[in-house]
């Protein structure tokens, strides 16, 4: 009997310690952080707003949970790579200003939804994702770079932005 | 026991709760006092550890023993009812030693819920604050509930023998129990639902409708996950309990009872882990109803590999089933008839957990990659979901064909049909994996949409249809059949027992993680997109410190369990002493 | 070298089945995870060989599932054991015991550790994107291309379909088949001296999983125009804008994908 649950003690003891190995050597060991919050310098350069944009799309953004680079089959939301031209478009069929589509875009995705998708993207400026002004305008930048020209610029378009928050975003 | 004995009993209970949940506030309001106030944005900082660490260690063994007191009602109850209609005593005696079992275990529940109850609030003061504006009354309903719920399950306890004759007015007393629990269960889920996937507030958590941030998307699935779950683990530690009553029991008597408890506890936690898969899928579908980006991040993103774990975890589970009932085999008379299947089994069984095993994509030295190349071609396909669902699900049909060959090895059909019977099995058996392994091969040139959507799900229905056709097939063919032997309980080895203690094990363990991974979907919120987390603790852990805070959380629950197990012997042994006076 | 396992599986085999013969299941274990060490080594002649990680833990499945097997009867399980008691406890099997369990054992477990500490030079391991994102657009010798969306403008003309695979298959043995082989599985004449190796074009996973201007924009820039998470100092494949036209760039796209039997992904 004694014997029986000393050995019923190795067991469990055993069957934990080989799971806690497989944890410690078989897995990937990598930490997810919080993201970082970006303060812009005013007068950042308009490539400099892109590379930053580009950095939150592939991070802090989380836009390629949903948004492919490239376009594909099944995908649920449109394609990064000619981002920029095919809301330059879309803005001109809506006859809306290109920025200003660009920006309700992020922050009141609901009101124009390109063809064919279902409306399920958040705003961005709120929570979870939360981006501030200067990230929004960054995001809008890299993503005018994807297939179109750069106009955005900080903090010139800050106004614009604010505005626009304002008139769609809610608060 | 006289009435006296019921009335003394459940005021012990009720006293008892009391006593620890006073202790819990005084102590509350003591640290409240003297401990320096928390930071700016809300936080003290638990010594050495951290704050996480400790709460999630206490919370989770909270969780772990009230899953236990939850779950085993629910079938205590079943039982209990059965051995009353079917006059069968032992079903009588297995439901009072699952009550003692869960009756016991409630003051450890208590007591690490009143180590939870003091943490939080000491430790996220401003978020516990945020909780309490929100969903405050339904915490003091808990507390009401709670004591609804002690009440009842010490009466229920207490009266077992005293209200013999009146077995239908005890039963109904062990369905009320079941309703006070589910109840609790749904209170506690709607805080988790809140916290995960919160509704009826605004953007800065000012409340808006009280009724909304209860019933989240994630309520009602959680809670029906979480009741499952429970009755899985709640049987997993019942077995845990005879395995471990049966290596200390020293009469014949004793060894065949605790055997029988096993294997029944065994087959109940296996037979209800079959829905799981089922609920988890609909509470996944109702998280990414929620936020598509939560979905992604817990299913594809940084806890990826954790589903790798999970395969291997209930890989491990199937194993020991399987050997359980292989071993088994043994104590039934005409069982060594059927041991020439088990060869066939084992392989594929074992051919099944190496499938699923294989992982897509794994780490290559420098040497590696230049043989190999970057990718390969064989364990690319081995890897992939389309191989590893049809593996899963052939190794769940050849675990069910070992139980139902454990179930008929001791009997021999009768009925005129049984020749023309065992070739229907057969067929039934093969064109099913046949059909399969089809789809299996078949998913791999269809778009993973139709996968996932279409063939995955006809791959699992196909699987329950014919193990439904094999269980009616058989409970047909075997009606009056000739019987070859009683089965000799308690004629089992020893190691048959350390495989039910390593299901349970496991099971704990898997829980931990998969909890663990619930929570953590939330990265670096208390409340998702409402309250940020801005402590110092706000990432995600490593998977290796996640498995060794979960290997810590099971060990220390099992030292607990031991516990519980070693005072129910205790209880018995001085019970005995009385009835020898 | 490789077939050396052979050998060793074969070696395993004859063990268990002699084992078995004997009815001895602890030698009959032991042939056991001879001959799947042998058969996981030796899958290396016929497929690309297993990563060591993936041979370890099909291993440590193999000895945990099979121990687990012996042990399901009774008498089995004894007979199991009974070599080991008998080596541990008999009085006259000292000499097993010694030269066992106080010499092999030890040593067994030294080298295990001395391997362990060894030091090594292989450089570390890091991941690798094999399948980068192509460009929107790329500068093909100062024209503009949009790569997005394009498609082998030769395609479409199938009266001549015979002229250019014709044509294609030359400009792939003078240009391609060096590396990517005569049978376009990635090993031609100079294929063993790259790391990694160069991709073979059969089989499901490598241009049957990508549209043609994916594999345009590869042959047409080669390693120079890869992403950094590609690591294109870790590719060898030249640029071919500046040997080859578009239109035989287009040419022996049409010819690879033919003559490995694929079809170029296309986006429905």
């Amino acid at each position: 009997m004694k014997t029986g649950v000393i050995k019923l003690l190795i067991v469990v003891l055993g069957i934990n310690i080989f799971f806690a190995y497989i944890g410690l050597y078989f897995l990937p060991q990598s930490e997810s952080r919080p993201p970082k919050e970006l303060k812009l310098a005013p007068g950042v350069s308009q490539d400099d707003l892109v590379l930053l944009g580009e950095e939150i799309v592939f991070g802090k953004g989380q836009c390629m949970v949903c948004h492919p680079m490239k376009p594909e089959t099944g995908m649920r939301a449109p394609a990064i790579a000619t981002i920029g031209a095919d809301m330059k478009k879309e803005a001109e069929k809506r006859g809306i200003p290109y920025e200003e589509y660009l920006f309700i875009a992020l922050v009141a995705p609901s009101k124009y939804v390109a063809e064919g998708y279902d409306d399920i993207m958040p705003p961005v400026h709120k929570p979870p994702t939360s981006l501030n002004e200067g990230e929004l305008i960054a995001v809008a930048a890299y993503l005018q770079s994807r297939g179109g020209t750069v106009t955005v610029k900080y903090p010139d378009s800050l106004e614009q932005l604010r505005e626009i928050i304002r008139r769609e975003g809610g608060s | 026991m006289a009435e006296k004995d019921i009335k003394k009993g459940v005021l012990k209970g009720l006293l008892k709760l009391t006593l620890i949940l006073g202790a819990g506030f005084l102590l509350l309001g003591i640290l409240g006092r003297i401990l320096p106030s928390p930071t700016e944005d809300g936080y003290r900082f638990f010594p050495v550890i951290g704050s996480r660490v400790w709460v999630w260690i206490v919370a989770q063994l909270h969780l772990n023993f009230a899953a236990f007191v939850l779950g085993v009602p629910i079938f205590a109850v079943t039982m209990e009812f059965l051995g009353w209609r079917r006059k069968d005593e032992r079903l009588d005696r297995i439901a009072y030693d699952f009550t003692k079992l869960f009756t016991l275990a409630y003051t450890l529940t208590a007591v690490m819920g009143a180590v939870l109850m003091v943490s939080l609030p000491i430790l996220y003061p401003k978020f516990i604050q945020h909780l309490m504006k929100v969903l405050g009354p339904t915490w003091w309903a808990y507390i009401l509930f709670m004591y609804g719920e002690v009440f009842v399950c010490y009466y229920y306890f207490y009266s077992w023998h005293r209200m013999k004759d009146r077995k239908g007015l005890h039963v109904l007393l062990g369905v009320l129990l079941n309703v006070m629990g589910t109840i609790l269960l749904l209170i506690t889920s709607s805080w988790v639902g809140y916290m995960t996937t919160p509704a009826g507030v605004t953007e800065t958590g000012e409340l808006v409708n009280r009724w909304q941030a209860i019933k989240t998307y994630m309520w009602i699935p959680l809670s029906l996950h979480r009741l499952v779950a429970n009755v899985v683990f709640g049987a997993g530690i019942a077995a845990a309990y005879a395995a471990f009553r049966f290596i200390t029991a020293t009469t014949p008597e004793e060894k065949a009872y605790y055997d029988w408890m096993g294997y029944t506890s065994a087959m109940i936690a296996i037979g209800f882990s079959l829905i799981l898969p089922g609920i988890g899928y609909l509470l996944g579908v109702e998280i990414y109803a929620f936020n598509e980006q939560m979905g992604i991040q817990l299913m594809g993103g940084f806890y990826a590999w954790l589903w790798v774990m999970q395969a291997i975890l209930i890989g491990a589970i199937l194993f020991f089933i399987n050997y359980y009932l292989w071993i088994s085999l043994n104590k039934m008379p005409g069982g060594e008839r059927y041991f020439r299947y088990v060869k066939f089994l084992f392989i594929v069984v074992l051919l099944g957990y190496a499938i699923w095993l294989t992982p897509h994509s794994v780490a290559l030295s420098l040497e590696e990659a230049r043989r190999i190349g970057s990718y390969h071609p064989v364990l690319g396909k081995l890897g992939v979901m389309a191989s590893k669902n049809t593996a899963v699900i052939i190794s769940y049909m050849a675990t069910f064909i070992s139980f139902a060959i454990f179930r008929m090895s001791n009997k021999e059909p009768t009925v005129s049909w049984a020749s023309m019977g065992k070739w229907l099995r057969v067929l039934i058996i093969v064109a099913s994996t046949g059909v399969v392994l089809f789809l299996g091969v078949y998913s791999y040139m269809v778009p993973s949409v139709t996968r996932v959507k279409v063939l995955s799900p006809i791959q699992f229905g196909v699987f329950l249809l014919s193990i439904l056709a094999l269980y009616i097939l058989d409970s047909r063919m075997f009606k009056g059949a000739r019987v070859i032997g009683e089965p000799r309980w308690g004629q089992m080895p020893e190691r048959s027992q350390y495989a039910l203690i390593g299901i349970t094990v496991t099971f704990t363990w898997l829980m931990g993680m998969m909890g663990y991974m619930r929570s953590g979907g939330r990265q670096y919120w208390h409340v998702y997109g409402i309250l940020k987390d801005t402590s110092p603790d706000a990432y995600l852990p490593a998977h290796g410190v996640a498995s060794v805070i979960v290997t810590l959380v099971t060990l220390l629950f099992f030292l607990m369990v031991a516990f519980v197990f070693w005072s129910v012997m205790k209880l018995e042994m001085i019970a005995e002493q009385r009835r020898a006076k | 070298m490789t077939e050396i396992y052979i050998g060793v599986f074969l070696l395993g085999i004859l063990i268990s089945l002699l084992a078995w013969y004997k009815r001895s299941p602890f030698f009959n274990f032991i042939g056991i995870q001879i001959a799947v060490y042998g058969f996981l080594k030796g899958l290396a002649l016929f497929i690309p060989p297993l990563p060591s990680q993936v041979v370890v833990m099909y291993m440590a499945m193999s000895v945990f599932a099979f121990f687990i097997y012996f042990s399901i009867r009774e008498e089995t399980f004894r007979a199991f054991l009974a070599p080991i008691k008998s080596v541990l406890a008999d009085r006259d099997k000292v000499l097993y015991r010694v030269v066992i369990v106080f010499i092999g054992l030890p040593l067994l477990a030294a080298y295990i550790t001395y391997a362990k500490v060894r030091p090594s030079f292989e450089p570390p391991v890091s991941a690798r994107i094999v399948h980068p994102e192509p460009p929107t657009e790329i500068d093909f010798r100062g024209k503009k291309i949009q790569i997005l969306g394009l498609e082998n403008p030769l395609r479409k003309d199938t009266d001549r379909m015979k002229d250019y695979l014709e044509e294609g298959k030359k400009i792939y043995y003078q240009n391609c088949f060096f590396c990517h082989g005569d049978d376009l599985d990635g090993k031609g004449h100079f294929a063993e001296a790259f790391n990694p190796p160069p991709l073979p074009f059969r089989g499901t996973d490598t241009i049957a999983q990508l549209p043609e201007s994916f594999v345009f924009w590869r042959i047409a820039k080669g390693w120079t125009g890869l992403p950094p998470g590609s690591r294109p100092w870790d590719s060898a494949m030249p640029a071919f804008e500046d040997i080859l036209t578009e239109d035989e760039i287009w040419k022996v796209i049409l010819f690879i994908y033919e003559a490995s039997g694929n079809k170029p992904r296309t986006w429905e």
